[in-house]
């Protein structure tokens, strides 16, 4: 059985000749203990669909399972409870409560879950340990850095033992090597508790640390084989209208700002290319 | 459970505190309002229930101590007495404008019973005196602050607000219908707002009021209390004249002579208070919710539920309320203790009703204010999270 499976799901938000299709019959299953990371270019979906599969979001059509139950039949009562328990979440910018200590915080998510007094406190102080935050326990996200924020932040999505943990641009704040250490930390710790994941960026530093990389675009996953990179910022592009012929070879790009770049100093980025690819 | 209310209101000591004082004044506001009016209604009818006496006969028609008029002769004290088989005692009560200073506000006499001279622009301060039997105490002062409670010739004694707004201390005089009065005690509980009651034996009041004949009331002490409705309606039916009241009918009459004209002023300025403190806290709470949307939408995205939101709204303003009730008990004694000594006149009396009743309007002010941003948390997408 899947972990999570959506089935043929659609988001139009608005109607009429107002109405944008944000998804657009999208299928994804995800096995237990695997890692799938989601790309795409902004505006593709990659949120949209993130907030679906956690139950934040009701898809227009389509239906979304976790461990076999369709969280899209569930009344709106009943979510809360889906994603305390079966979900952890991982944000782009933290998210965590400014008047709380780093063990408060992660208390907070097993409180939230039914564990109260003792138990709660154990389990937090033993996750944030594991994750290599134990001289941090009491300080309060104002005095924490971005990869001990982002840490707190995933000992908060595991804390209550979830069935797979959804992460929004998990190291859109970050430095580059403090958000790969931090991806990796994250992989370690799922794999050794064969938890699922489910991470939307945009960040091509990070496709090294998941099992299966998938492109959303125009709400549709893509095949990635068919992908070509931009060669000015890495990310996979279809060969689309943003292009340029430079020594009889055409570049595609993923924006006009990445094809002006190119056209301004070609001859750099093709040898910065060829030096990241040695 | 993590206590996020109460880590969110420490967390900002500056809001918390000026939050805390908005609550802690509309306690003061209402606790006060309501002692002065605890306070006054406790003097309009203690000094009448506390005379010792049973029935009081005034002249027909008569209802009140200080609004009507009511002479009687002496004679009819033992006419009482035989009727009601109790003890009878007469009681003298008349107001006048005692001479208190002179115009350069010093002493109105030298020494001891000699006068200065006649000033009449000297200060003046109305009273009430009432000349009592004082071998029973029928009438006297039912508490003394200083002094032995014995009156001599031409003494009196007045009551605190009196002696303490005219700088008067035991052994100072005064002079009430021509005659120069020595005070001989201090008692309490008797200052009626406008005027303050003072007590004199009665012969002496008598004589000074050279109405040796007459008395304005008689008080009945009774060997069985048990008696009384049936004794008033005999002392109507037997003697001519007369008008007799149980003493506690004849006190409540009395007392609403201030509870009808104060009442309704207090409660509006407490009602007034509490609707501050509802506004207070019910802003404190609103703009505190809105800076913490996101944190609430973070909470609501990773599963609290819309109750568990609310909870937290409520618990944070619980605490202002209450940490608000616990201060304002405190700035309310602490407030009386100065009003009392700078503005003799203010009296309150506070007892556990004034307390739970400013409890309770506290803890609803809480349950108002945070009602305020619950349709702002119900509303609360929590997709909202995702934006970075």
């Amino acid at each position: 059985m899947f972990v999570l499976n959506l089935h043929k799901i659609k988001k139009i938000y608005g109607e009429g000749e107002t109405a944008v299709k944000a998804i657009d019959g999208v299928n994804l299953h995800v096995n237990q203990g695997e890692i799938i990371l989601i790309m795409g270019p902004s505006g593709s979906g990659k949120t949209t669909l993130l907030s679906i599969a956690g139950g934040i979001l009701k898809p227009t059509e389509g239906k979304v399972s976790l461990k076999g139950t369709t969280i899209t039949e569930l009344d709106e009562r009943d979510l809360p409870r889906v994603r305390i328990e079966n979900i952890g979440f991982i944000f782009q910018s933290f998210n965590l409560l400014a008047s709380l200590t780093a063990l408060e915080n992660v208390e907070l998510a097993a409180n939230l879950a039914g564990i109260k007094g003792e138990e709660a406190s154990k389990k937090a102080k033993k996750i944030l340990e594991d994750l290599g935050l134990g001289q941090r326990l009491n300080a309060v996200p104002a005095n924490l850095s971005g990869g001990e924020k982002q840490r707190v932040a995933i000992a908060r999505a595991l804390v209550n033992n979830p069935d797979i943990i959804l992460a929004d641009e998990p190291t859109a704040n970050l430095d580059s090597s403090m958000g790969h250490e931090v991806m990796n930390q994250l992989r370690s710790i799922t794999k050794e508790r064969t938890k699922s994941v489910v991470i939307v960026s945009h960040d091509q530093r990070i496709r090294d640390i998941a099992d299966r990389v998938l492109w959303l675009e125009d709400g549709k996953f893509k095949e990635l084989g068919k992908m070509i990179a931009d060669p000015v910022c890495g990310m996979s592009i279809e060969k689309g209208r943003y292009r340029v012929r430079f020594r009889d070879k055409e570049y595609f790009f993923c924006s006009p700002g990445c094809k002006k770049e190119f056209e301004q100093k070609p001859l750099v980025i093709l040898k910065n290319q060829e030096k990241s690819k040695a | 459970m993590v206590s996020v209310a109460r880590k969110n209101l420490f967390a900002e000591k500056t809001r918390f505190i000026v939050s805390v004082s908005g609550v802690a004044f509309s306690v003061l506001l209402i606790i006060f309002l309501f002692g002065i009016y605890n306070a006054f209604s406790v003097i309009a009818t203690a000094y009448l229930n506390k005379t010792g006496a049973e029935i009081i006969v005034a002249q027909e028609g008569a209802r009140s101590m200080s609004h009507t008029f009511s002479i009687l002769d002496r004679s009819k004290i033992g006419l009482v007495e035989g009727i009601s088989g109790g003890k009878a005692y007469g009681l003298v009560s008349r107001t006048t404008n005692a001479q208190v200073t002179e115009e350069d506000g010093s002493k109105i006499v030298d020494f001891p019973g000699r006068r200065k001279g006649e000033n009449v622009e000297g200060k003046k301060s109305e009273i009430s005196i009432i000349g009592f039997d004082t071998k029973s105490g029928i009438g006297g002062p039912w508490v003394m602050l200083d002094g032995s409670g014995i009156l001599g010739k031409r003494e009196i004694i007045v009551d605190r607000v009196f002696a303490n707004r005219n700088d008067l201390k035991i052994g100072d005089q005064i002079e009430a219908f021509g005659t120069v009065l020595t005070i001989s005690g201090i008692t309490d509980k008797n200052n009626m707002l406008i005027y303050s009651r003072a007590f004199m034996d009665l012969n002496e009041a008598q004589d000074m009021l050279s109405e040796k004949n007459t008395v304005n009331f008689i008080l009945v002490k009774l060997p069985d209390s048990m008696q009384t409705d049936a004794i008033v309606e005999k002392l109507e039916k037997e003697i001519d004249g007369i008008s007799a009241y149980k003493m506690n009918e004849f006190a409540e009459i009395n007392g609403e002579e201030i509870t009808d004209s104060f009442l309704p002023i207090i409660l509006v300025i407490a009602i007034i208070g509490f609707l501050t403190g509802s506004v207070v806290i019910g802003m404190t709470i609103y703009t505190s919710t809105i800076e913490k949307i996101r944190e609430f939408g973070v909470l609501k995205a990773i599963g609290a539920s819309n109750k568990t939101l609310f909870l937290i709204v409520f618990e944070q303003s619980l605490w202002y309320a209450m940490v608000g009730l616990a201060g304002g008990i405190i700035l309310t004694l602490v407030v009386t203790k100065v009003a009392q000594g700078t503005v003799p006149i203010i009296i309150a009396e506070y007892n556990l009703t004034i307390y739970l009743m400013a409890f309770f309007s506290t803890l609803f002010m809480s349950a108002i204010a945070s009602f305020i941003p619950i349709r702002r948390i119900s509303n609360i997408d929590p997709a909202m999270v995702f934006k970075a």
